[in-house]
């Protein structure tokens, strides 16, 4: 429920994401732990902002090249910092740009190296997620609480 | 109840066969549980624990944007029933480990409570109340525990009847 919480004060679906890739080096590397923010109004040139595009499991961290706005709405370029090529081809077939309302999961606000890297080993590695599976069932076994 | 062996070097692991036992010590002197604090803080519990699986559920099924009404209500309702569940154990609860009633005499009340105050001491402070007056005393676990770390149900039994009838000589 805290987390919960932190997803409806901030706004974001998941106010707490991993990096996966390197796309966005130098600036972050995968396995760093970002934390997002979604209640600013627009997006600004050089934020790096989470995005998820529908029917696409993973979200993306990648920094704002070009935004267009009027009051109502704001259109967004992203590309990753590490990329040569900015991000048209991962946008759905013929979508040319992300729509900051609908598609914009969080601006990051605060980032902690490496931390997130647990996460990682977890869903990709079996072995480590069985061990530490293992190693909660052995301690819930010999612990009263 | 089955006797369990505890490391005599845990503090924590003495007071929990302690208060374990409690039931089983009263209902010898002829005392009956009541279990009217655990049943309040288990429904708090289920309550808090179903509002937290509803948002989990509400979240999956409709999404973010969706079920954040609904999201943003229940956990109102839920730090409502934390923020009580918190009351209830720090100021209601405290460390009351046990509440009977006597089977024959009319309602006679005992609350026991324990606390062991400085882990590094063996010694259990415990409070003995019947019917509102009560006696505070600490006692080292030697008494209780025998050297191979088993309970010694019969000392402890004594204890107890000591501790009663010294509050029920009070009242008279």
């Amino acid at each position: 429920m805290t987390w919960k919480g932190l997803s409806i004060v901030t706004n974001a679906e998941s106010p707490i994401v991993v990096v996966l890739t390197g796309s966005m080096e130098p600036a972050f590397q995968r396995g760093d732990l970002l934390f997002l923010w979604n209640r600013n109004a627009r997006n600004a040139v050089g934020d790096v902002v989470v995005y998820n595009i529908e029917g696409k499991p993973i979200p993306i961290v990648h920094r704002v090249l070009r935004e267009h706005h009027n009051d109502k709405k704001q259109f967004l370029l992203t590309k990753g910092d590490n990329n040569p090529v900015d991000d048209l081809g991962l946008y759905k077939r013929k979508q040319q740009y992300l729509d900051k309302d609908k598609d914009i999961m969080g601006t990051v606000y605060g980032y902690m190296p490496r931390v997130g890297y647990v996460t990682i080993l977890i869903t990709e590695n079996q072995y480590f997620k069985f061990g530490l599976l293992g190693l909660l069932a052995l301690s819930s076994l010999f612990q009263r609480e | 109840m089955v006797a369990t062996k505890v490391n005599l070097s845990s503090t924590n692991e003495l007071r929990n066969v302690v208060d374990d036992r409690l039931p089983e010590v009263m209902g010898h002197i002829g005392y009956e549980q009541d279990f009217s604090i655990v049943d309040r803080k288990l429904a708090v519990g289920y309550v808090t624990g179903i509002m937290a699986a509803a948002v989990f559920l509400l979240d999956k099924k409709l999404g973010f944007k969706a079920s954040y009404n609904y999201v943003v209500l229940l956990l109102a309702l839920y730090s409502v029933g934390m923020a009580y569940f918190y009351y209830f154990t720090s100021t209601v609860e405290k460390s009351i480990k046990y509440v009977g009633y006597d089977k024959k005499e009319a309602k006679d009340k005992v609350t026991i409570s324990t606390e062991v105050k400085d882990k590094y001491e063996p010694v259990l402070t415990i409070e003995v109340n019947l019917n509102d007056k009560s006696v505070k005393q600490d006692v080292h676990f030697n008494k209780f525990f025998n050297e191979t770390g088993y309970l010694e149900v019969v000392p402890v039994i004594d204890y107890f009847k000591l501790q009663l009838s010294t509050l029920d000589s009070k009242a008279d």
